[in-house]
Parts: structure tokens; sequence; C-alpha cells
């Protein structure tokens, strides 16, 4: 396959509790609720996918690439480090997702967990 | 002061292949229907769509200043400005956010917020058409990009990442962003 390209979005809604504690409405301080997508082209026409997973230990499948999806499926919380290994800074608890673009200086995506997770994840070069 | 606060995540991702399709013969009696062999974009048969589900994150319900979101609520008053912290505050000589909800940026980085709590989310869409570059460690390194339109949230693990060490810029050019951060 070649001209592969990866169309995704991320969206998220802000809630409030109102005073009574009997009902959430959209967050008074954001007012809207936000969303953006791309359709972005792959370097090389690349795309990496691996299926449901289970991990008890760092990942790292995941090297050069120009866009990363993380899907924590179920388990324990699941964490990632966008400098090989270095710093575990994203968290993902289960059923939670982390779709990205990458920069080129990216040189490794480590998938890790705190305990036993089952993961599924994307990536495009 | 909020009573509670929650975040509704979705992310949805389609990859898709350039795909060849044959051409398609034929005509009716008052024009011609036929097509040539062409190429087109089509859902990965291997993959599939992936994502799609919406997940619930808790967040503070008081949170660090009212410049955790970029935007100004239709419903705040004037009057009601009244945290005068130097930058971080809401009034207009202290605010950090942008009154109109959109922040500029160029190929300077900048941080989001100056606040050191952990970051439990945080939004981020490129509003403009050159490409916003992301730092998770106060301007040392952009591991993450959002081409234009494109957005990006994710929470942060234990107390590794804080709210001022997410700085944005540019790839070149400038740019304009929406956000949320929050404690």
């Amino acid at each position: 396959m070649a001209n592969e390209k990866i169309k995704y979005s991320n969206g998220c809604s802000p809630q409030e509790l109102d005073s009574t504690s009997a009902r959430w409405y959209q967050d008074s301080d954001v007012g809207t609720k936000l969303s953006g997508s791309a359709n972005v082209s792959m370097g090389s026409g690349t795309l990496t996918y691996q299926s449901s997973k289970e991990i008890t230990s760092a990942e790292s499948a995941l090297s050069s690439k120009d866009f990363v999806f993380v899907r924590n499926i179920s388990g324990s919380d699941v964490k990632i480090s966008l400098d090989n290994g270095s710093n575990y800074l994203v968290l993902l608890s289960a059923g939670e997702s982390f779709a990205s673009e990458l920069d080129s200086s990216v040189a490794a995506v480590i998938i890790s967990t705190d305990g036993t997770s089952t993961v599924e994840y994307l990536s495009g070069t | 002061m909020a009573q509670d606060r929650r975040v509704i995540m979705r992310t949805s991702v389609l990859p898709t292949a350039r795909t060849a399709y044959a051409a398609v013969p034929g005509s009716l009696e008052e024009y011609d229907i036929s097509k040539a062999t062409y190429n087109k974009n089509a859902v990965s048969s291997s993959i599939g769509r992936l994502g799609g589900n919406s997940t619930l994150t808790d967040i503070a319900a008081t949170q660090w200043s009212d410049s955790w979101t970029s935007m100004m609520s239709e419903f705040a008053y004037w009057e009601t400005l009244t945290d005068s912290t130097d930058v971080s505050g809401n009034r207009w000589e202290d605010v950090e956010e942008p009154w109109d909800g959109i922040l500029s940026l160029s190929t300077s980085g900048v941080p989001l917020a100056d606040d050191t709590n952990d970051l439990k989310f945080c939004y981020i869409k490129n509003f403009g058409n050159n490409t916003v570059r992301i730092s998770l460690d106060s301007d040392s390194t952009y591991p993450l990009q959002l081409s234009s339109g494109a957005s990006t949230m994710f929470r942060g693990y234990s107390s590794n990442l804080k709210i001022n060490e997410v700085y944005v810029k540019t790839a070149s050019g400038t740019s304009t962003i929406e956000y949320l951060i929050a404690k």
C-alpha cells in the first residue's frame, strides 16, 4: 500500500455539577464542546497496527513515527513515554485513548503499565 | 466556585489507504456516466476505525485560575473579575488567557500557564494554518505536533507532568490555538 493517511479527531466536553449536585451541565467557564480533526499523510506510507495485547512491562514497538494512537482497553493505568522511556508523562486509564501527530525528533514511543493492561496501538510512518 | 467538574473525552482514528478503482463503463441517453480508472483513499480493511468511545475524567472543582481555559464565559461579568493576582488573575491587566478564546503563537515557545500543580487534563486545538508544536518539558523538546485544524488531549501521569511544563509554538510562521489546561 502507499499514500496512507490517518484521519483523526479529539474532542472533549467539559462539564460542571450544579450547586444542588443534581445535574451536570456544560461547564460555565468554557461554554462549549471542543473538537478538532485532521487528515494527515504518512511520510513513507506505512501503518503498523497492534490489536488487543496484554502488557506487563514496557512495550517499545513504536519508533520513528509520524503519528501514534494508543488505547488502554482494560486493566491497570497505562503510561506513555515520548522520549524512549526516560520520562513517562501521559496517563491512560482503562477505556481512554491518546492520539497525536509526532515530531520527527521523537526516537521512540514507549508504552508501559502500572500492573497488567490490555492495549491496542497504531502508528504511522 | 464550581460544585464539581469533569470532562467527557472522545478520540476517533480512521486509517485510510490509497485504493485503485477500475474504470466504470456506461452511458445514459443524454450523458456519459463512464469513469476512467481512479484512485481514492478508503478505510483500511485490515484495521478499520479505532477509538470512538467516550470516557469521563475528573478534574478539580476549583481550578488554579480562570485561565484554565482560553475561553471567557459569556456569563462572566466585569464586576465578578476580582482576582488581581499578577499574571494568573482574571482582571484584564493580570490575565494570561486571551479574551476571545484564541491564543496567538509564533516560533517562540510560550507556556500555557505558570501554575505548578500536577496536570490532570490538557486539550489543545490548532486553529491556524501552520503546524503547532507542543512541549511537555518546559520548552526543551517538542515531541507532539498538530496540523491545521487538529487537536490533541492528554492527562499527566502521576506527578511527572506539571501544568507549567506545557509549552506551545509554531513550526514556522504564526498560528492560533484554543486550549484547556486543568489540575
